[in-house]
């Protein structure tokens, strides 16, 4: 996992822990990492043991960021424009958008990867030959107001600087979406641990990217509760 | 017909194949001019509502196949089956578009049998070379071996693939024989699963080789099926086995078969990764087995292990060394070496919630241990002060 996310530590240690604990939305408002650093320089063990209430804290915050992460990672589609450009809407609840990008340059060296969120664009490449001079640069990503820049004018701000343009099959989610039923299979149904595995949670963070499961498990756990009520007729 | 609907009708044929896995630790050598990358843990893009997770384009090249094989989806005698097959630029372009926008972790092809398994291996073969070659994919590819390959298919298909695999289908050739007619089992799978053992232990297959067993398909019991798996653990380094539950399928000659419960599955595979991961042993997991040779299904296969020998238990947990712990129920192999890591500080475990809080699973490790020479036997032991105030009100209020 380190190496994808960027941070060259080992995903068991507690420095990774610490970092992504850090990232926690709640860890901006208290000083529950600074409480557990101080811990670990006298005694890592301590938080290590997991016994006191911090250290549970401090670790299921680490967790939870993780998992937002991976699953964020995972869950998010992109839309392919022909300037090397994968624009995604995403609603991350902690601070792990750089991370993000860290593991889609590793997977698109060559695309300019622009994520949304309610307030902001940020944007980041790793091709040294594209750059935005008007946008403000933070951590490893460009950043914007919404309303600041339209998605047409990215896009006329990155074609001059490319020396070709990228050719962008047609393509509709219903591939995906004819691909996805096609795989479903009806007699082992089980919208129970589905859901736990796509939470609404989770699918609202990812917003348009699981739109369809979202909609399918709507619909086989209707069928499921209808049917389990005719049981009884 | 058109490639969506040869990606539905063809991606219907390979739900049954089962492949879980997408971690390879294949290192990237470009940075930059490529697209996808190998990842060392695998990723779960979607989940469908059967709770399986989808991970990778499964599809098959064709659909056409020469083979009978009695439970199979794509076999010959299934006459209503819409025949097709994909062109392997119309596939390649296809799976780039998907993995693009993110909705898969990479390729995982298969295939029936077109004309021979040599003329539908070059085909297979052409996609999988025009990803790597023409696309500059970097990605995961799974790439199924079909019976009969001959050795030069199978030694070019592995320089593409991170993954192969061929299916057994059975444990042995007798119950081969009452799956298929058409293949041989040991030239046709073993000689070919030998074949791939050879490239693995020359470094050229990342992710390692797979199998896949149909379970209850020819009657077979568990304990051939697990005995077969450790065989191929231990003599061909198979990366790990699949199990498919059988399902019988409409216009096959197992139609009418009993389909076998899905939880008979599960049952293998907890087995299977107690031999794997937990490091259990052939003769140990036998103890879990009933008369007929299979594991009950109304049991957890550690929890029989653990009950046929009594003697064992309970372990002191302060002493008890890493082989001893995780032969414990409730206790895994993560939270047996969390537990050796603080006795290694000198941190030794004085309460039950201790071991909760590292992440045992009290409630089955309870019976088979003593944390500090302390076993729950009395109420208190069981539950907290305040479970016992609640415990005593609720007895009260109750007579």
């Amino acid at each position: 996992m380190s190496c994808t996310t960027g941070i060259n530590l080992n995903a068991d240690s507690q420095e990774y822990f610490l970092e992504m604990a850090q990232r926690h939305r709640k860890s901006q408002r208290d000083d529950l990492v600074c409480r557990v650093k101080t811990v670990i320089e006298r005694d890592p063990a301590i938080i290590q043991n997991k016994v006191t209430k911090v250290a549970r804290e401090f670790y299921r915050r680490g967790k939870e960021v993780m998992n937002e992460l991976y699953r964020l990672n995972a869950f998010i589609r992109f839309e392919v424009y022909s300037e090397y450009l994968l624009v995604s809407e995403i609603r991350p609840e902690h601070n792990i958008i750089d991370l993000m990008f860290h593991h889609f340059w590793r997977r698109y060296p060559d695309f300019i990867i622009l994520f949304y969120d309610n307030q902001y664009g940020y944007c980041s490449t790793k091709r040294p030959d594209i750059q935005f001079s008007s946008l403000k640069y933070e951590k490893n990503y460009w950043i914007f107001k919404r309303d600041q820049y339209t998605l047409a004018e990215i896009r006329t701000c990155i074609a001059p600087q490319l020396h070709e343009l990228f050719n962008v099959d047609s393509f509709t989610p219903t591939t995906w979406e004819r691909y996805y039923d096609s795989q479903y299979i009806k007699d082992r149904k089980n919208t129970k641990m589905a859901r736990k595995a796509l939470p609404t949670k989770m699918i609202k963070k990812a917003v348009s990217g699981l739109a369809y499961e979202a909609k399918r498990l709507e619909e086989e756990e209707k069928d499921r509760q209808k049917n389990s009520l005719l049981k009884y007729l | 017909m058109s490639s969506l609907q040869k990606l539905e009708v063809l991606g219907a044929s390979a739900k049954y194949d089962t492949c879980a896995s997408t971690a390879s630790n294949r290192t990237l050598k470009r940075s930059a001019g490529y697209i996808g990358a190998p990842v060392a843990s695998g990723i779960c893009h979607s989940f469908l509502p059967d709770g399986r997770c989808v991970t990778l384009l499964k599809v098959l090249y064709t659909n056409k196949c020469i083979h009978a094989c009695n439970y199979c989806f794509n076999a010959t005698s299934c006459a209503t089956r819409q025949r097709t097959s994909f062109e392997p630029e119309e596939l390649a372009r296809l799976f780039m578009n998907l993995y693009l926008r993110n909705y898969v972790e990479g390729l995982f092809l298969s295939s029936g049998v077109c004309k021979n398994a040599e003329y539908t291996m070059e085909g297979m073969i052409q996609v999988v070379q025009r990803l790597r070659m023409k696309e500059n994919f970097e990605g995961y590819i799974h790439l199924k071996i079909l019976p009969d390959t001959p050795y030069y298919l199978i030694k070019e298909g592995i320089n593409y693939a991170d993954r192969v695999s061929v299916n057994c289908e059975a444990p042995n050739k007798s119950r081969f024989q009452e799956l298929s007619s058409t293949k041989d089992y040991k030239n046709d799978i073993l000689t070919r699963i030998a074949w791939i053992k050879g490239f693995k232990r020359q470094g050229n297959l990342p992710a390692g080789h797979t199998t896949q067993f149909v379970v209850g398909g020819a009657g077979e019991s568990d304990r051939e099926l697990l005995k077969m798996s450790v065989w191929l653990y231990d003599n061909m380094l198979l990366n790990r086995s699949y199990y498919s539950a059988f399902h019988p399928i409409q216009n096959t000659p197992l139609e009418h078969a009993p389909p076998t419960p899905v939880i008979r599955e599960h049952r293998l595979y907890q087995s299977d990764w107690l031999l794997r991961k937990y490091s259990f042993k052939f003769c140990e997991i036998e103890l879990a087995f009933d008369d007929t040779g299979n594991i009950p299904l109304a049991a957890d296969p550690k929890l029989l292990i653990a009950n046929a020998d009594p003697q064992r238990y309970p372990l002191e947990i302060n002493e008890a060394s890493y082989k001893d712990l995780v032969h414990v129920p409730g206790i895994g192999p993560l939270s047996a070496r969390r537990i050796i890591n603080l006795r290694k500080n000198r941190i030794g475990i004085e309460e039950f919630d201790q071991l909760k809080n590292i992440g045992v699973v009290l409630k089955r490790a309870r019976p088979y241990i003593t944390v500090s020479h302390k076993r729950q036997t009395q109420l208190e032991n069981f539950l907290g002060k305040k479970d016992i105030e609640v415990t005593h009100h609720v007895l009260h209020d109750w007579y």
